[in-house]
């Protein structure tokens, strides 16, 4: 059995396959490139499964999803192809959940920003990173599904914030297990929040969900996160709210490109933070999905029905 | 009857000067009568600008000094207590400012969010493997000192991460630490190995220096993490770097350091693991705001016939 992955996975995954008898081809072994021809089962990361892929890739049996979003995968060409595509919808909710506290704190407190100046040789002076505190203010959860409902109850027990929340979606028996109030209209949710952070997935639907319009009916003392998806914002529109004092900071997991080039607009700014799509990538989550990777391809090479199978 | 007479003789928060313009005649810093407080003075307000025994026995008028902030160095307090005036600061209302900081820079610690952000911007490492990072989620936190600070440390880890709490006081009382809903520990040495956050709430004093050094770190758990925002030499820095160096400790974040400002090619600055912010605990609106508004109140308490709130003289 040859297993191809095209991200990075926890040694307990690799034991794992391992001691199933699996071949593995890591994300870092030129023989990656071959995967369509070889792979039976492929731990995918951010590798593109278009059609093309799916009609290359003849042994292909079973793709498991290294997270949770899966809008680089064309389901309906892996249906075609009978190829099962699992996902660990939750797993690294806990993960991306930290990262988006983390990122909130560091950009009200200007920790990166004040981090970097003295690294510098540039002088500052004690006054000069002036933030504010998250306890008593107002956060909006843009999408409250996994992630989004461990951010409101985060938010609002370790900070004391009042969080509401933007969903669509959840019916109002899911509101009443949420930290968050329900806001029924996104334009709503904007104009009333000192924090906003994106929990929801990349569609049609969420495409460009926070451009200029949205920028303009935020406080300009307000702060975004985006550990979701890049593409929900839109970059340009940004990039001129915070450059005109329209809005406080943003921190961006994401981006509508990846790797974000070093000569990205934004990162002129210095009230942004930029991190490399690392909501999933900790400690904990990498073991907890890679261990749940190697199962849905072992169960769906027996056979068996593989875990929140989607395809 | 007459207004009474406040100066603000530094620069506070205009939440403090509007309240204080209700309810009294003001005189501010920036007015070049300022500096002639001790002729007409019923109430002084101050951050910096030292308060002499000459001026205090000039003084006639004055009932109340209130320092915006906590030390009381540059006030000459054994002048101020022989002419009965209360000299008060305002603890306790940089807590939440500095209890959130050290949260988001174990965060930043914790996740590698400086190193990342540093790295795309100088166009370097673009490989998400290299920002592994951990979570924080149900592990323990230890805290050096459970007063204003680290008590809220201790209800923030407990109610947002789910975190074990576990400090070290020797100055609190067992009701104390029941009230506080943080686990005992009753030394330092028992505390160390259990923890996976440590963060550092006490004084500097001839205790404390040092606190932090060789022998500790080698206590502690090769994947824990280390926050002050305390003061700077309770944390052996040298010691601090060697465990890093050796791979002892996961990561450390200093928001104090033993010089300040830290010198740009201090040697902590080269790991990835490492978060420095320029003494910024307090460093906050918020705190500027609500600092500025107890300040004109407890003054005019005072002033008002009340009894002096947080009267160190």
């Amino acid at each position: 059995m040859k297993v191809f992955a095209d991200v990075p996975l926890h040694p307990a995954a690799l034991e794992a396959l391992a001691a199933a008898g699996a071949e593995v081809v890591g994300w870092d072994d030129p023989r990656l490139s071959a995967w369509a021809e070889e792979a039976e089962a492929l731990i995918n990361g951010p590798m593109r499964l278009d059609a093309a892929a799916f009609a290359r890739a003849r042994r292909l049996k079973v793709v498991a999803k290294h997270g949770t979003g899966i809008d680089n995968i064309d389901l309906k060409a892996a249906r075609a192809r009978k190829v099962r595509v699992a996902r660990s919808p939750g797993g690294n909710a806990q993960s991306v959940t930290e990262l988006a506290v983390g990122l909130a704190v560091a950009l009200a407190r200007r920790i990166v920003e004040s981090d970097a100046r003295i690294r510098s040789l540039a002088p500052f002076e004690r006054g000069e990173f002036t933030g504010f505190d998250l306890r008593g203010k107002a956060a909006g959860i843009v999408g409250v599904g996994a992630i989004g409902r461990r951010v409101a109850r985060l938010l609002a027990q370790g900070f004391g914030m009042a969080v509401s929340g933007y969903d669509p979606y959840l019916s109002a028996d899911d509101w009443r297990r949420r930290d968050a109030a329900r806001v029924a209209r996104l334009d709503d949710l904007l104009a009333r929040v000192d924090l906003l952070t994106l929990h929801c997935p990349l569609t049609d639907e969420t495409r460009g969900l926070i451009g200029e319009a949205e920028l303009e009916r935020m406080k300009p003392s307000a702060i975004l996160v985006n550990t979701a998806r890049g593409g929900i914002v839109d970059e340009p529109a940004l990039f001129s709210a915070l450059s005109d004092g329209r809005l406080a900071g943003a921190a961006l997991d994401v981006f509508a490109a990846e790797p974000p080039p070093a000569d990205h607009p934004l990162f002129a700014l210095p009230n942004v933070i930029a991190t490399r799509h690392v909501g999933g990538y900790s400690e904990e989550a990498l073991k907890a999905i890679g261990l749940k990777c190697v199962r849905q391809i072992l169960d769906a090479l027996a056979g068996r029905e593989p875990e929140d199978a989607v395809a | 009857m007459a207004r009474f007479k406040v100066y603000v003789i530094d620069p506070i928060n205009r939440k403090g000067v509007d309240l204080l313009a209700r309810r009294a005649e003001m005189v501010l810093w920036d007015d070049p009568r300022a500096r002639d407080w001790p002729d007409d003075a019923d109430g002084l307000i101050i951050r910096d600008t030292p308060v002499t025994g000459e001026q205090l026995r000039r003084a006639t008028r004055l009932k109340a000094i209130c320092k915006h902030g906590v030390g009381l160095e540059k006030v000459d307090l054994a002048a101020a207590r022989a002419r009965g005036i209360p000299v008060m600061n305002t603890p306790g209302v940089n807590a939440e400012a500095v209890a959130e900081l050290t949260m988001g820079i174990a965060l930043a610690v914790a996740r590698r969010i400086a190193y990342c952000d540093r790295e795309l911007r100088r166009g370097g490492e673009t490989g998400r493997e290299a920002y592994d990072g951990m979570g924080l989620a149900g592990k323990t936190v230890g805290i050096v000192g459970v007063g204003n600070i680290g008590r809220r440390i201790a209800r923030k880890w407990q109610g947002g991460f789910d975190m074990t709490a576990l400090g070290y006081d020797p100055y609190l009382t067992d009701a104390q630490w029941r009230e506080r809903g943080v686990g005992k520990v009753a030394r330092l040495h028992d505390l160390l190995p259990r923890v996976d956050l440590l963060t550092i709430h006490c004084p500097l004093s001839d205790e404390t220096r040092g606190m932090i050094g060789a022998p500790e770190f080698a206590l502690m758990k090769p994947t824990a993490i280390l926050v002050n925002a305390a003061r700077g030499g309770i944390v052996d820095e040298e010691a601090l770097y060697a465990a890093l160096k050796e791979g002892r400790l996961y990561g450390a974040g200093l928001d104090v350091f033993a010089v300040e400002p830290p010198r740009s090619d201090h040697p902590l600055f080269s790991f990835p693991t490492f978060v420095a912010t320029s003494h910024i605990g307090a460093g906050n609106i918020d705190t500027r705001e609500r600092c500025a508004v107890q300040v004109v109140e407890q003054v005019l308490e005072v002033l008002e016939g009340r009894a002096a709130r947080n009267a160190a003289a």
